[in-house]
């Protein structure tokens, strides 16, 4: 799952992340990306956040996900054109894997830590109950999310892809969720 | 103890001396004539009782004459006589050679017992004629003759020998009289000596204490500021001169009084009319003085009111960013500080004026030493709150700019990338050419920014230090590290050294970091393919000093002094290397001089370039801030 408000990045990112077998919610907002969570059958393996939202800002976004048990295992990358020490402190506080600055990556080395967040979630010896009650599902089920009213405003970045074929082994398949 | 007496006293004293030794000298040559005296009478003495033994020696040879010729033994009388008178002449001539003839009381003495003598001793022989006696009635004529003559003789002796020996008493009497007038004088003469030195003294003195008393009032009235005074002496001697020097003195004290009150006024005007506050504190760190903008900074009605008051407790200051609101304690100020270490130093405090309103005054505190001691501080008072407003404005844009250029930059830069991978389907050689171009001068364009970040987090104070205890070598190895694939492709020989004894310090390796980094990238850009590079880093008295050489193109001699400014490259440097923003000496001059440290360089065009950096051995202090050079 992508959330990104500018549309040029959220439109970069997700193409990327396509071609790089991966099926993407694209999300233009906050509040979209949450109500996506809420309806979806299955839920991402990995979440691009971008800190700055125009509905809200990546602390309250990750609040929310922290307080739904099933949410709160996803691992989260946060992408930001600001990394000050309070920031990144915070963020990772609350549970974000890891703090970017956009400027500084290639999308091919996003690409790549997305690569490993995921492969890292589904090897992981299933700590928290969240993780065990849907690890096998989100990896098996390819989900198309519904369209949003936001969404449509750009409809090819807002669709979530399907994965090219179901994933049995999230370890050393390249197709995930995200 | 002399050295206590008045000049009087001494002078008085030393006359006193000197009329001793001149009595005592008197006394001696007194003395000495009485010796004489005694000595001439000894030999006056010697002659009459030279004479006095004559006359008796005579007077004894007169009885013998007279005993032999009236009691005759028998036989040879006329030879006894004659003998016996024999005596008697020789008695008379040893009396006559004892005479003094000068003496006309003697001489006429001498001649009637010369006389008498030789009557006598004829009618002595004429008793026996022929060594027999006479006839009885002659012979008794003769003898009542001889005793009558006898007699006569005797008492003309007696006589003589009275009047000499009055002579001797006379003369006796008058060398004790001459001997007791000496005695009598010698007194006179030494009390009249020491009467005399002693008034002369006290007269002399009497004059130099009076000369020495005007000059010394007149000394008084200069003391108390009455410069009006001249002391009137034209004497030549050395008071005419001490006066005349006196005058001259007077004049010139009078002269740099005067201009010390113009200088005093002047400077009066100069602390009331200048922009900038003014407060001077004393060593022992009261206020002295205090202008007027300063007493309106710090809403001082009466600034004669603080005068003498402590420094610290004129006006409360807070720290600039205070959060406790808990006025700044003495040790904290740097009035004191400056006072104790004889340093200048430059801080902002914070007060709040009237409706709690802050202020943000910055006081430079100048130490004024005089022979080596702080004698005095002069602060200088300016109100920056406006100024840092601004510049905090200033720095807020900068940086709010910045992080929005980051979102364009980013899209640019990822759809160059997606370009280039080919995402979008093949592209034409020069079409990739294109990108490639564009997706550069997108990487030129995020370091810039990336810079301009750094610069205005520095700028503004607000970057975070957090010093760790830090080995120096790992972190330039590190660095190195992550340089190894640029150095490769340069063929650069680089070399590190770090002195072996370095002990771990307290910095904050991601500010140092940048430092050695920057110097580093910098020595491999502008040095050709398979060029020398070393670091070296070692102590050098309390500090940490680390050196960066290369032998590569060089600073040219005529933009040296520029090198530090922001956004400033060396002609050489822009043409070899296009790529590069020049903020980077710019910003590790920054970094270094806020952790206490020095940094410099020597360079030679073509030849290479050298540049050092210290750190304090001590470290860097920690400082809680909300940036880091990489946010």
């Amino acid at each position: 799952m992508v959330v990104e408000d500018e549309t040029l990045l959220l439109q970069a990112i997700t193409k990327k992340l396509k071609l790089s077998n991966m099926d993407v919610v694209s999300c233009a907002s906050g509040q979209q990306a949450l109500d996506y969570l809420e309806n979806l059958d299955e839920l991402p393996d990995a979440i691009w956040l971008d800190y700055y939202l125009k509905d809200m800002n990546g602390l309250s976004f990750m609040q929310v996900l922290k307080q739904n048990p099933a949410w709160a295992a996803i691992p989260v990358l946060v992408v930001s054109n600001s990394a000050s020490p309070e920031k990144v402190h915070n963020m990772l506080a609350l549970g974000a894997k890891k703090y970017i600055l956009k400027a500084e990556y290639r999308l091919d080395e996003i690409i790549a830590i997305i690569d490993d967040f995921v492969s890292d979630s589904a090897t992981a010896s299933t700590p928290p109950a969240a993780t065990a009650t849907h690890a096998g599902t989100v990896a098996r089920t390819p989900s198309v999310s519904g369209t949003d009213d936001e969404a449509t405003d750009s409809s090819n970045v807002t669709s979530a892809a399907k994965p090219k074929k179901p994933i049995t082994d999230a370890a050393d398949n390249p197709d995930k969720v995200v | 103890m002399i050295r206590r007496f008045s000049v009087g006293a001494k002078i008085s004293l030393t006359l006193a001396v000197l009329a001793i030794i001149v009595g005592s000298g008197v006394t001696l040559l007194q003395i000495r004539l009485i010796s004489s005296i005694e000595a001439q009478f000894a030999l006056f003495a010697n002659n009459e009782f030279a004479l006095l033994h004559a006359l008796d020696s005579l007077q004894v040879s007169v009885l013998n004459v007279e005993n032999t010729a009236l009691f005759p033994n028998a036989g040879e009388v006329q030879m006894q006589l004659q003998s016996q008178i024999a005596q008697l002449k020789a008695d008379e001539a040893s009396y006559l050679r004892h005479v003094d003839s000068t003496d006309p009381a003697q001489k006429s003495a001498a001649e009637d017992i010369s006389k008498q003598v030789d009557l006598f001793s004829q009618t002595a022989l004429a008793l026996y004629p022929a060594g027999h006696p006479l006839a009885s009635a002659a012979l008794h004529a003769l003898e009542m003759q001889l005793d009558q003559q006898h007699d006569t003789l005797g008492s003309l002796i007696d006589k003589t020998n009275m009047a000499i020996d009055q002579q001797v008493r006379i003369k006796q009497a008058v060398i004790h009289d001459s001997a007791v007038a000496n005695e009598h004088t010698t007194i006179i003469i030494m009390a009249a000596a020491v009467a005399v030195f002693t008034l002369g003294g006290l007269l002399i003195a009497q004059v130099f204490v009076r000369s020495i008393n005007r000059l010394k009032l007149a000394a008084q009235r200069v003391a108390d500021g009455d410069f009006a005074e001249v002391v009137h002496d034209n004497s030549h001697d050395e008071f005419g001169q001490l006066a005349k020097v006196f005058n001259q003195m007077s004049a010139r004290l009078k002269e740099s009084y005067l201009r010390l009150g113009v200088a005093n006024q002047r400077d009066k005007a100069i602390f009331q009319s200048m922009g900038e506050g003014l407060i001077i504190v004393d060593k022992d760190g009261t206020v002295n003085l205090l202008n007027t903008v300063a007493a309106d900074f710090l809403e001082i009605d009466n600034s004669e009111e603080v005068v003498g008051l402590p420094f610290a407790e004129m006006t409360k200051f807070y720290a600039s960013d205070d959060k406790t609101h808990e006025p700044l304690v003495r040790d904290s100020l740097s009035v004191y500080q400056v006072l104790a270490s004889g340093l200048v130093a430059n801080d902002v405090y914070l007060f709040y004026a009237k409706g709690d309103q802050k202020r943000l005054i910055n006081i430079n505190a100048s130490p004024v030493i005089v022979e080596g001691v702080t004698v005095s501080v002069v602060c200088i008072l300016r109100d920056v709150t406006k100024e840092r407003e601004v510049d905090r404005m200033k720095t807020e844009f900068i940086s709010l700019a910045s992080h929005q250029l980051r979102t364009p930059l980013s899209a640019i830069k990822w759809f160059c990338e997606m370009l280039l991978a080919g995402d979008a389907g093949p592209l034409q050689p020069e079409q990739a050419d294109f990108a490639k171009n564009i997706s550069d001068s997108t990487e030129r364009m995020i370091q810039l920014v990336n810079a301009l970040l750094n610069i205005s987090r520095i700028e503004s104070g607000r970057i975070m230090v957090d010093p760790k205890p830090t080995d120096l070598k790992q972190l330039v190895t590190g660095i190195v590290n992550d340089l190894k694939a640029k150095i490769e492709e340069r063929q650069q020989n680089l070399v590190i050294s770090v002195h072996e004894d370095l002990p771990q310090i307290n910095i904050d390796p991601r500010l140092i970091g940048q430092v050695y980094l920057n110097l580093l990238t910098n020595a491999l850009k502008y040095t050709p393919k398979g060029g020398e590079i070393a670091v070296f880093i070692s102590r050098k008295g309390h500090d940490i000093i680390s050196q960066v050489t290369d032998n590569g193109y060089g600073i040219p001699k005529s933009q040296q002094d520029r090198i530090f400014q922001k956004f400033f490259r060396a002609a050489n440097a822009v043409k070899t290397e296009t790529d590069g923003t020049g903020l980077g000496l710019y910003l590790i001059k920054a970094v270094v001089e806020s952790s206490g440290g020095k940094i410099w360089f020597e360079s030679e065009e073509g030849k290479g370039t050298t540049f050092w950096f210290t750190i304090p051995e001590k470290g860097m202090v920690a400082k809680a801030g909300e940036v880091t050079l990489d946010g």
